[in-house]
């Protein structure tokens, strides 16, 4: 995870042995790619943020070529394709041609692929930017499967929720450099003192809120207010009663916990983007 | 790959109605006036060479660079594919295609003309060498430019040069280092083919001449074939 700029996407293309490393040193398989980089792009699958596809092929004849290419047997790549289709819900588009396809769906059908060939090491840049509800719960149940089968799968996201579902160890990037990294429930353990509550208000404040309560930091923003607080968000019926005295109306009220993001602001000062509006990510 | 490449890029290459319409019916609209419309027997003949050796170097340069471009030849290279096998491969596909998309024109050449069928069968078959050597000098131009507006221009240059080394602009002098030259140059059988058709005047020495021309074809393959890896292991790796 890291911000737009921050190597997430250099470093994906350095380990799927795309781009030379400018300095360092790289092994995959417990072996430097060198002359095996051929054969060790073999055992990969590595998807780009961008889908790029044959467009005048089908997706179904997308899926094949490139099964083919990694050396997937016709037999074997059917049952596969027949069951990856169906569960990234393509089916029925199958044989369209890929430039009739959302973008959405172009996404899902490059994921597809990289799974098709049963690879040892799954490398995805960004691969949940784009997708819709039920793409994300298939790409999570698959990401989960391969886990349980001892795969490898490197994600480059800035999505707090896919990384939580999904990570067994979340690294923070920022300017090229890892800023620290460990599983999320142990990142996450840094703020587990804290509730993030956000206030939506509405009409014209009058006069200043009483910020003059222990522990609370508002961010006042057009139409909302947010705050950390405590836990146990003891703090919450003091800072409401402010908002109304000053003329606030209050409309609604969200308490969650932080997830990586806030994680990610504590300790590097600097937000991460967020993918899951459909903002491209670096 | 076993032709993997070959045969999605033939499946491609028919996909799209609209440019195998206009890729066939374009070269017939420019071979129709020319060879029915009594256009003198040398310039007839410079014109068809300079029209099948662009048509052979933008048909694969142009495909090159857009799939560069557009990254679908880097997303090919990631699954272990052999980058120089990758653009043989390519280039193949891209030969077949363009040898049926010309079949109208050249028929309509040989059928203007009051050639034997053995003349005609030699002329398709040096239009066929044309392609293959007009395809890998395409793919040489593309591994040099970094756009679709630089392929064309290269392969322009790179196909108008050729012809012209081809001795189709000019008669060399007996002995000249250029008369020698042009024996090898893959466009030479073809020029000597079409102008066998047209002026009806056997200008064929036999197959002989050919030699050469295979050579450079074949070494241009090797050429193609190195450009390939180096260019893919250079950029990425």
């Amino acid at each position: 995870m890291g911000p737009n700029g921050s190597g997430k996407t250099t470093l994906l293309r350095i380990l799927a042995t795309e781009l030379a490393c400018s300095f360092g040193s790289l092994e995959i398989f417990g072996v430097p790619p060198g002359a095996n980089k051929l054969a060790v792009r073999g055992r990969m699958g590595f998807a780009r943020d961008q889908p790029i596809l044959m467009e005048s092929l089908t997706g179904r004849e997308n899926a094949e070529l490139f099964a083919e290419l990694y050396g997937l047997k016709n037999k074997d790549a059917k049952s596969r394709l027949d069951s990856l289709f169906l569960s990234f819900g393509l089916s029925d588009v199958e044989n369209i041609p890929v430039r009739s396809y959302s973008h959405g769906m172009k996404k899902k059908l490059q994921l597809l692929e990289s799974f098709a060939h049963d690879p040892e090491l799954i490398i995805l840049d960004e691969p949940t930017l784009g997708l819709d509800p039920l793409g994300l719960e298939v790409f999570v149940d698959l990401l989960n499967q391969e886990q349980a089968r001892d795969r490898c799968v490197v994600v480059a996201t800035n999505n707090p929720e896919v990384a939580m579902r999904v990570a067994t160890s979340v690294v923070f990037l920022v300017d090229g450099a890892v800023v620290t990294r460990g599983s999320p429930e142990k990142l996450l353990e840094q703020l587990a003192d804290e509730t993030k509550v956000e206030i939506r208000t509405s009409g014209n404040m009058q006069g200043d809120i009483d910020f003059e309560i222990e522990g609370m930091v508002p961010e006042i923003l057009p139409g909302k207010i947010l705050v950390s607080m405590p836990a146990n968000a003891g703090s919450l019926p003091a800072l409401m009663e402010g908002i109304l005295d000053a003329g606030l109306e209050i409309s609604k009220i969200e308490i969650t916990r932080p997830d990586l993001s806030d994680v990610f602001l504590l300790l590097t000062g600097r937000a991460l983007e967020e993918d899951v509006s459909g903002e491209e990510g670096s | 790959m076993k032709g993997t490449i070959l045969r999605v890029e033939w499946r491609g290459g028919f996909r799209n109605k609209r440019l195998v319409f206009f890729n066939t019916v374009v070269p017939l609209a420019f071979v129709g006036p020319i060879v029915l419309g009594g256009a003198p027997g040398t310039h007839a003949t410079a014109i068809l060479v300079v029209l099948f050796a662009l048509f052979a170097t933008f048909g694969s340069s142009i495909p090159l660079v857009r799939d560069y471009e557009s990254g679908l030849l880097q997303r090919f290279l990631m699954t272990g594919i052999d980058p120089g096998w990758l653009l043989l491969e390519r280039t193949a596909a891209f030969v077949i295609i363009d040898f049926l998309q010309l079949f109208p024109a050249m028929l309509l050449i040989v059928l203007s003309t009051s050639a034997s069928s053995g003349d005609g069968f030699l002329f398709l078959v040096t239009i066929f060498l044309t392609l293959v050597a007009g395809n890998l000098l395409g793919v040489l131009a593309a591994s040099i430019s970094r756009s679709i507006a630089e392929g064309a221009l290269f392969s322009s240059l790179l196909a108008l040069y050729m012809v012209h080394l081809s001795g189709v602009f000019r008669i060399a002098p007996d002995e000249s280092f250029m008369r020698g030259l042009e024996a090898w140059m893959p466009f030479r059988p073809m020029y000597l083919a079409i102008g066998t058709l047209i002026s009806g005047v056997d200008q064929w020495e036999g197959g002989r001449l050919m030699i050469p021309s295979l050579l450079l074809t074949v070494l241009m393959m090797i050429m193609t074939y190195l450009r390939g890896k180096a260019f893919f292991t250079g950029k990425y790796q």
